[in-house]
């Protein structure tokens, strides 16, 4: 590789420009504004592009070929914090899993910024909108490519504050300003868990360099540093892990993610569908050394993906909103990611990262076209018929769907299968052997679930007759250019990029061996038979779906609605979310809700209000009042306190007790200091030091080195006789030898 | 009488300020040392240096002087008279003169001569003369328990000071430089190291004489709460 | 005792600035007008010269006669601005005894 490569221009470009756009971008006219945003993402994706097929795939080409291991590219801008034992560079670190996603998040971002605008060309704050979309862009980018976790820790964090800005861009209405309030909130409490993980790292080993760490294995295998018997690598890989569910929106924290489909549709699609939410998956990835030290981590990751995978998939059954359909289904694959990197085939789960990026924010682009189309409407009830006038949407998300759901050919195929094959063969330590077939067993039902809600949206929007109004109707058109054109990239990718990750009975999986991840034994070993039969069993199980929802959503929701009358409370369950979100307000936030108003009335009215802020003052009335009588306005009272107070202060600057300071040397010496009081009359007083207990003055000098004979505890007298003659003897024990 | 006592000290400062310089600089031809005390033998100097030995004459007038400025400063504040108590204050000042001389401070003996018995002592007796008027009672004798307290804190300073006497080593570097104390060396030390002091020094009495001017100003009186003394 | 008379030391001029440090003291504190009083303020100002130049002499060291230059400059402004407001008070008050003065007091 050239040495002249600088990482860090991926990220400060899009930070450039963001910064552009947010300090002068209202003043500049509005092609202008698009032209930096897009710009500056769009240069940052070339160079990515360039830098990751060109350089490095060489390099990575080269190390393949004689064997070897490819050493990770690492820029290092400057030191950022060095304090004792912590030093942190702010470097960058690009090896073939940050490959990945530096070209999905610049590539990705890069046409979402070009569909965007389109999509938000009619409004007001086009320029903090592109300024907090670059900003993202910039965040998102140093969280993969930062090379220790407090700068991964730096994206994460800046991701998090864009995607808050972001859902609420439309703050003027309340519901936007919550959720984006809700999605901070919740992050939080991940983040927290992140943070800790990272302190109970940097505790056991004193470094937080990623390639420090991945070598300082043993030591994460110490136990005493965990707790309740289990290692270091446990605990923080399970902290670590509760990062990423915040992000990620896991159970139980991706409450926040349907609720984010508050902010702008081209948001959703970059921030909550293909990068942000991916960040966790990509962080259990990028820590894949300490999550394979600690199997019953592992268990965790798996067990809560696989559950939220399903839970998800369920949800989103009944949900009317095109984009919350859209959310649920998000946070559904992203419980197979986890599930993915949980059972060990860490590519596979990053391989599903990748493909999924490209259709579920086609998926979202297309939803946010859907509503173009239908004056913003979302209501997926009141669509319909939209095959005919929007024809370009319409195919695009057909192939999306044919993707999402695992229709052979299509991404989503490849890499859905990956995980459910790792999953199926999963032999971990530790692990009970039925748990990989479980977690097998929820998946399929998941992604029989995806098939279905897939294409019950499908229909639902584009098939049948238009239940929209009259007026709605009339206004139904084809997106502009801007729009679609991104559509029709995406929906290349998500055609054609499953082809990088092939099963190994047809071909080899590239996306494997780029990543050359920690491998999942069991997927490894499986044998042709088991992979064909697991492909057949998921194609068919997709089918089902699809036909399934052709057969009740074909012509509209009618056929459907008479079907659930029969399961009417089930369905309102599950409308309803299971309502997990009322649960939580009732066992987490109306006690956090009592207990912040408890602390109101008690810390900020009484202790700080009372006590603090009011306390000082009233003593010092007080004390005032009782002082007043000394400002009689008299100058000579005053000149009387001072010299008073300069007889005070003569006194004790000049009779303060002579005191002894040592010093050990080398050797047995030591070096004694007298401290006698300074001014006229040091030179006064008379010093006598005796150090070996003699009887006899050594030294009379104030500063004294002294060798003693052997080292031990030994007693130095010092006799101080000062000006008046009065003698004062001070007696010090010092322990002697054993100095530097 | 205590006119005549007034001039018979301002004479004696006088004669002082002036005798001993002559006397000092007596000291510079390395003659033996008049007294033999009886504690070292004569001092030899190098080149460019002078014997500063005790010598009886020292003595003497450092005595004479110290009496004088000690005497000189318990009339000052003493004398019901605001004239008298200037003229003695006068004279303490030249007492002090005369002391900076025998510790070879010969320009600031001069400058205190010239500034403070001279110009600021004027300025004094100028004011004098305006305000003009006799106390009935001058001792301030309110809140006497404080000042009795601020007395015993000043005696505990003074007896500090003065017993160190007692306790002194009685040497003194036998020899200085004969560029001690002169215009020139002052002046390099104040136009070189100190000059920023110097000059802000020079900046405060320019403010200080604006400010006197401001405050002594008659218009200021009539315009009380008005604009601050501009003229109408 | 002959030794303290014939021997001047530092310790002399120190005492004897101490002596006129305290007499400034005593008179600054106990006196009514206003205009001895800024005189014993002058003695003290003077006897902190005094240490100032017999330290110099002791040490051999300009700086002393450097700062008592500084200290009688300040001196004199003290002395301008202080006379001024004697002045300007009795015009106000047609006195100038300070412990009348206590406007402050309010």
């Amino acid at each position: 590789m050239p040495s002249d490569i600088h990482l860090y221009w991926i990220p400060l470009l899009p930070l450039l420009g963001a910064a552009i756009n947010l300090i002068i971008g209202r003043r500049l006219p509005r092609w202008m504004v698009s032209a930096v945003a897009c710009g500056s993402v769009g240069v940052a994706c070339a160079y990515t592009l360039w830098l990751v097929i060109g350089p490095f795939y060489d390099a990575w080409a080269a190390a393949r070929a004689s064997g070897g291991k490819l050493a990770p590219l690492v820029d290092t801008v400057y030191t950022w914090i060095q304090a004792g034992r912590l030093k942190i560079e702010l470097s960058f670190l690009l090896d073939p899993l940050a490959a990945v996603m530096i070209v999905i998040v610049t590539f990705v971002g890069f046409l979402i910024h070009v569909y965007s605008i389109g999509y938000m060309a009619h409004d007001k704050r086009l320029a903090t909108y592109f300024g907090y979309l670059n900003l993202f862009t910039g965040a998102m980018l140093i969280l993969v490519l930062g090379d220790s976790l407090p700068v991964l820790f730096i994206g994460w964090e800046g991701v998090g504050l864009c995607s808050y800005l972001l859902i609420g861009f439309w703050y003027t209405e309340e519901k936007n300003a919550t959720a984006g309030r809700k999605a901070f909130i919740v992050n939080r409490i991940g983040d927290f868990a992140f943070l800790l993980g990272m302190f109970l790292l940097f505790s056991g080993t004193n470094v937080l360099n990623i390639q420090d760490l991945a070598t300082a294995g043993t030591r994460l295998r110490e136990v005493p540093h965990g707790g309740m018997g289990m290692s270091l690598a446990f605990w923080s890989a399970l902290l670590l892990f509760g990062g990423a569910i915040g992000k990620s929106a896991q159970i139980p924290l991706y409450v926040w993610l349907p609720d984010a489909m508050a902010g702008p549709t081209p948001v959703s699609a970059l921030i909550h569908a293909a990068t942000m939410v991916t960040a966790g998956v990509y962080m259990v990835a990028r820590m894949s050394f300490l999550y394979v030290l600690a199997p019953q981590a592992m268990m965790v990751v798996a067990g809560i993906g696989a559950a939220t995978a399903l839970f998800a998939a369920i949800i989103g059954f009944a949900q009317t909103d095109i984009k919350r359909v859209l959310a649920y289904s998000t946070v559904s694959q992203l419980g197979f990611m986890f599930v993915g990197v949980g059972v060990g085939a860490f590519s596979a789960g990053i391989f599903h990262l990748f493909t999924h990026a490209f259709f579920k924010a086609g998926l979202f682009l297309a939803a946010g076209s859907v509503m173009h189309a239908m004056g913003d409407k979302t209501d997926i009830m009141e669509m319909g018929g939209l095959k005919e006038k929007t024809p370009i949407t319409h195919g695009v998300f057909l192939v999306y769907c044919l993707a999402i759901a695992g229709i052979p050919v299509f991404s989503g195929f490849f890499s859905k299968d990956d995980i459910l094959l790792g999953a199926y063969a999963a032999e971990l330590d530790g692990w009970p052997e039925w748990y990989g077939k479980v977690l097998w067993g929820v998946l399929s039902a998941a992604a029989l679930g995806t098939a279905f809600y897939m294409f019950r949206l499908y229909f639902l929007v584009f098939g049948g007759k238009s239940r929209a109004d009259a007026v709605t109707q009339a206004h139904i058109h084809e997106s502009p250019p801007a729009m679609t054109i991104p559509l029709v990239v995406l929906a290349v990718g998500a055609t054609l990029l499953g082809f990088l990750g092939l099963p190994k009975f047809i071909g080899h999986s590239f996306v494997e061996q780029w990543l050359s991840l920690p491998e999942s034994k069991g997927a490894a070993e499986a044998s042709n038979g088991l992979v064909g039969a697991l492909m057949g069993g998921a194609t068919a199980l997709a089918l089902v779906g699809i036909v399934a929802a052709w057969a009740v959503y074909r012509d509209g929701p009618e056929r459907a609605a008479r079907i659930t009358e029969a399961i009417a409370p089930l369905k309102r369950l599950v409308q309803n979310k299971f309502y997990v979100d009322e649960i939580y307000d009732f066992l987490i936030v109306r006690p956090f809700k009592w207990l912040a108003r408890g602390l109101f009335w008690v810390v900020d009215r009484i202790v700080i209000d009372k006590i603090l802020v009011e306390g000082p003052a009233k003593v010092l009335s007080v004390l005032g009042r009782a002082v007043r009588a000394y400002q009689n306005g008299d100058v000579q009272r005053y000149l009387l306190l001072m010299v008073i107070g300069l007889g005070a202060t003569f006194y004790f600057a000049t009779c303060s007790p002579p005191d002894i300071v040592t010093e050990r040397g080398p050797g047995n010496s030591v070096t004694f200091h007298a401290l006698v009081n300074d001014g006229v009359a040091r030179r006064q007083t008379k010093l006598a030091w005796d150090f070996n207990g003699d009887g006899q003055t050594d030294s009379v000098a104030p500063d004294v080195i002294f060798t003693f004979d052997s080292p031990g505890e030994k007693s130095v007298v010092l006799t101080v006789t000062d000006e008046f003659g009065k003698v004062r003897k001070i007696v010090r024990k010092v322990t002697v030898g054993g100095g530097k | 009488m205590r006119g005549l006592a007034l001039a018979a000290f301002v004479a004696a400062a006088a004669v002082g300020a002036v005798g001993v310089p002559a006397v000092a600089r007596a000291q510079v031809q390395p003659k033996p040392v008049i007294v033999d005390l009886g504690k070292r033998a004569p001092v030899q100097c190098a080149a460019g240096n002078t014997s500063t030995a005790p010598s009886p004459a020292r003595a003497i007038f450092f005595w004479a002087f110290a009496i004088l400025a000690v005497a000189g400063g318990m009339l000052t504040i003493s004398r019901r008279s605001a004239v008298a108590a200037v003229m003695w204050l006068v004279a303490t000042f030249l007492a002090i003169a005369a002391a900076y001389v025998l510790l070879f401070a010969h320009f600031i003996a001069v400058i205190q001569v010239l500034v403070y018995a001279g110009a600021i002592m004027v300025l004094f007796v100028f004011v004098i003369m305006i305000l003009n008027k006799e106390e009935e009672e001058p001792w301030a004798v309110r809140g006497i328990f404080g000042k009795g307290l601020a007395g015993l804190a000043l005696l505990y300073l003074v007896m500090r000071l003065v017993s160190v006497l007692y306790y002194a080593p009685l040497e003194e570097r036998p020899c200085i430089s004969d560029q001690f104390g002169t215009t020139l060396s002052l002046g390099k030390t104040l136009f070189s190291t100190y000059l920023f002091p110097f000059e802000a020094v020079s900046i405060v009495l320019l403010i200080a004489v604006v400010g006197a001017l401001v405050l002594a100003h008659p218009k200021h009186i009539h315009e009380e709460g008005g604009d601050g003394g501009a003229p109408s | 005792m002959s030794d303290i008379f014939w021997n001047v030391s530092l310790a002399h001029y120190l005492a004897l600035a101490g002596v006129l440090f305290a007499i400034g003291v005593v008179g600054a504190l106990m006196r009514r007008n206003a205009l001895i009083v800024l005189m014993s303020v002058e003695l003290m100002l003077n006897a902190g010269n005094v240490t100032l130049i017999a330290f110099a002499r002791r040490l051999q060291d300009m700086r002393g006669h450097a700062l008592a230059l500084i200290v009688i400059a300040l001196a004199a402004a003290e002395a301008a601005v202080g006379l001024a407001i004697v002045v300007s008070v009795f015009r106000a008050t047609r006195h100038a005894n300070v412990d009348r003065l206590t406007n402050l007091k309010n």
